[in-house]
C-alpha cells in the first residue's frame, strides 16, 4: 500500500490540479514577486541593432530575429512598440549606425590519419 | 583561517586552504550585449555532459534573462540579501584606491562569503562559506516566467499564437550567458568536507572527484554561483568540467597538432558573445603581464570585461562584458564599479579594441597571441555613448591574426569597408 492512501477509501493526498488551470494564490511558489526596475526600452533598442550591426547584420536580419517570440529580449520590443513603428526604427539606426563587415579566414586544419571528405571525391 | 589576496576585490581575505596557484588559468569573456538567448549553448553542453539518467535539471551551461530570470531561480538575490544580513549597510566598495594591477577596481570593504562564514558561524559550525541549499522546486524551471514559450499553435503568419499569459514587465533585460567560472578560491572546493574538490595545477579547471564524493552538497551551497550541481541517481554532485579533453587538445580533428581547443558552449555560439582562453599565472597568483594574450588585453589592460559579482570573493574566471543600456546600479552590483569604464571603452573601441573584439568565436582553437596588421582607413559608423550621444568612430582596414599555443596561425579577421542602408523614400534619385 503506499503511503498516501488512508484506511479507508478515500485518498489523503490532496487532489491533483495543474497550475494553469486554477486561480494564482497570494502564496503560489510560481507568482512572480519582483519590482519594476527603472530602464529604458528605447536605448535598448538604439544599442541592440547597433550591436547586431557590428556583426554584420542588415536591417532585413535584425527584423526578423524580432519577429520571432522566442528571442524574448527583442520580440518584447517589438510588442511595445508594434511592428511599423519598430521597423521604422531600425532602419533609421541602421542607417546611421552602417553595418559593420569582417572577412575571417581560418587556417586549414588536416590530420593526416584521418580520411579527409575531399579525398573521397 | 589562512589569508589570501584576490586582485578583483582589491585586498587580502580569509580562505579555508593556503594560497596556491596553477600555471595556467581557464578563463573566459561573454558578452551579453550581442547575446540572443537562443540557448545553442546550453545544448551544445547539455548533449554533451549532461544527457544522462539523473542529470535531467542539470544545466552546467545556463542562459538566463536578467534581472528577473535565473537558475537556480533568485540565486543570486538570495545570496545578496544573506551577505546584506550578514553585514548590514557594509557592502561597499571604495573604488577611489582603484590601480591598474593590483586593485584594478578598488577595494571592496564589505564581507565576502567567506568572511561573512568565519565571522557569523552557524550553529553547527560546519559552513566555511556563506552560501543555501537551493529546493527543488528552484531548479526545475530554468528562467521561469522569463523565456517560457507563448504557446504551442501556429498562426498563419507561422508565429507561436499566445495561449499562456505571462506576467509582464517593462520590457529591458539582457541573457547571461553561465557557466562554472572555475574560481581561483572556488566556495565548491572550500566547502567540501571531503576534499573530493580540486583545482588542476596545469589549467586552473575546478573538478570533483567522482570517487571522492560523498553526495553532502555542502558544494552545492557554498558554490555562491551554484554551478555546483547534485545527481540523484549517482548520489554525487557534479559539475562544468571546461571540457577538459577539449582543452588538452586531445580532440586532434580541431587541433591536429595538439593545441588547446575551445569548449563545446564556446564553439557552438551563433552570436559570437564568447571568447575562451588559458592566461599564465604567476606563482604569486598575479595573472602574468601577456599583453598580447587577447583575454589579458582584454580584462587586465582594458578592462573592458569584469569578473561577475566579485564581492562574493571567490576570484571567479569568467568575465562579462556590461550590457550598455542597462541601469547603471543594477550593474554595479553585478560586475563591481568598473562598469562606466568598460562600457565607455566598449561603446566606441579605437583600432586595436575593435580588432581583438573579432576574435570572439572566430576560431575552435583558442587564441594565445594576436597581431595586428594595420591598414588604411576604410569608413566612419555612428555609435552610441553611455550617455546616449552620438560618436563618430573611424574604421581601419585592419587584420587581427590570431596564434594557437604552439605558435602557429589559426585565423586572421580583417574589418572592411562598412555598409550603409538607407530609408528608400529619403533618396529616392540617390545613387
Amino acid at each position: 500500500m503506499g503511503s498516501n492512501e488512508g484506511n479507508g477509501d478515500e485518498p489523503i493526498a490532496a487532489p491533483k490540479v495543474h497550475p494553469a488551470t486554477r486561480e494564482m494564490l497570494p502564496d503560489d511558489p510560481l507568482a512572480l514577486h519582483g519590482v519594476q526596475l527603472a530602464g529604458d526600452p528605447g536605448l535598448m533598442l538604439q544599442l541592440l541593432v547597433e550591436e547586431y550591426a557590428r556583426i554584420g547584420w542588415g536591417a532585413a536580419e535584425i527584423k526578423r530575429l524580432a519577429l520571432d517570440p522566442h528571442y524574448q529580449a527583442f520580440h518584447g520590443l517589438r510588442r511595445l512598440y508594434g511592428d511599423e513603428a519598430l521597423c521604422r526604427r531600425i532602419d533609421a539606426i541602421v542607417g546611421r549606425c552602417g553595418v559593420l563587415r569582417v572577412k575571417a579566414v581560418e587556417a586549414p586544419q588536416r590530420c593526416e590519419h584521418l580520411v579527409q571528405l575531399e579525398a573521397l571525391n | 583561517m589562512p589569508t589570501v589576496y584576490n586582485w578583483q576585490i582589491g585586498r587580502s581575505m580569509s580562505y579555508p586552504h593556503e594560497e596556491r596557484h596553477p600555471q595556467w588559468q581557464f578563463a573566459f569573456v561573454f558578452n551579453p550585449n550581442r547575446c540572443i538567448g537562443c540557448q545553442t549553448c546550453t545544448m551544445a553542453c547539455k548533449s554533451t555532459w549532461t544527457f544522462s539518467k539523473g542529470q535531467e535539471l542539470m544545466w552546467w551551461n545556463n542562459v538566463e534573462s536578467k534581472p528577473y530570470g535565473g537558475y537556480p531561480q533568485h540565486w543570486d538575490a538570495k545570496l545578496l540579501a544573506m551577505l546584506d544580513e550578514a553585514n548590514p549597510g557594509g557592502q561597499v566598495w571604495n573604488p577611489s584606491s582603484a590601480e591598474a594591477q593590483a586593485q584594478p577596481y578598488g577595494v571592496f570593504e564589505g564581507m565576502t562569503i567567506f568572511d561573512a562564514a568565519e565571522k557569523k558561524p552557524r550553529p553547527d559550525g560546519a559552513q566555511r562559506a556563506l552560501g543555501y541549499l537551493p529546493a527543488d522546486d528552484e531548479w526545475r524551471s530554468p528562467n521561469i516566467h522569463e523565456d517560457t514559450a507563448t504557446g504551442n499553435h501556429f498562426q498563419a503568419d507561422g508565429q507561436f499564437g499566445g495561449e499562456a499569459q505571462l506576467p509582464e514587465h517593462k520590457v529591458w533585460f539582457f541573457h547571461l550567458a553561465r557557466i562554472c567560472n572555475h574560481c581561483t578560491y572556488p566556495g565548491c572546493l572550500a566547502s567540501c568536507p571531503r576534499n573530493a574538490i580540486y583545482k588542476r595545477p596545469e589549467d586552473g579547471v575546478v573538478l570533483i572527484d567522482q570517487s571522492r564524493c560523498r553526495g553532502y552538497r555542502k558544494c552545492v551551497e557554498g558554490c555562491p554561483y551554484k554551478k555546483s550541481m547534485y545527481r540523484p541517481a549517482t548520489r554525487t554532485s557534479e559539475k562544468c568540467i571546461a571540457c577538459y579533453p577539449r582543452l588538452e587538445g586531445k580532440d586532434e580533428t580541431i587541433s591536429p597538432t595538439g593545441a588547446p581547443a575551445e569548449t563545446r558552449c564556446m564553439a557552438a555560439c551563433v552570436g559570437k558573445i564568447r571568447l575562451q582562453g588559458l592566461v599564465r599565472i604567476e606563482e604569486d597568483g598575479r595573472w602574468a603581464e601577456d599583453p598580447k594574450n587577447p583575454l589579458y588585453y582584454l580584462i587586465r589592460e582594458r578592462r573592458v570585461a569584469l569578473p561577475l559579482y566579485p564581492q562574493f570573493g571567490t576570484e571567479p574566471n569568467g568575465f562579462y562584458i556590461p550590457p550598455r543600456w542597462a541601469p547603471r546600479n543594477y550593474l554595479v552590483q553585478m560586475f563591481g564599479p568598473g562598469v562606466q569604464h568598460a562600457i565607455e571603452q566598449y561603446s566606441c573601441p579605437d583600432r586595436e579594441l575593435l580588432a581583438v573584439l573579432q576574435l570572439f568565436r572566430a576560431n575552435r582553437q583558442i587564441v594565445f597571441r594576436y597581431e595586428i596588421e594595420e591598414g588604411p582607413k576604410v569608413g566612419e559608423i555612428e555609435v552610441t555613448m553611455p550617455d546616449g550621444s552620438q560618436k563618430t568612430q573611424e574604421l581601419f582596414n585592419d587584420t587581427v591574426i590570431g596564434f594557437n599555443k604552439n605558435n602557429e596561425e589559426v585565423v586572421r579577421v580583417t574589418v572592411e569597408e562598412p555598409t550603409f542602408e538607407r530609408p528608400a523614400e529619403a533618396h529616392v534619385n540617390s545613387i
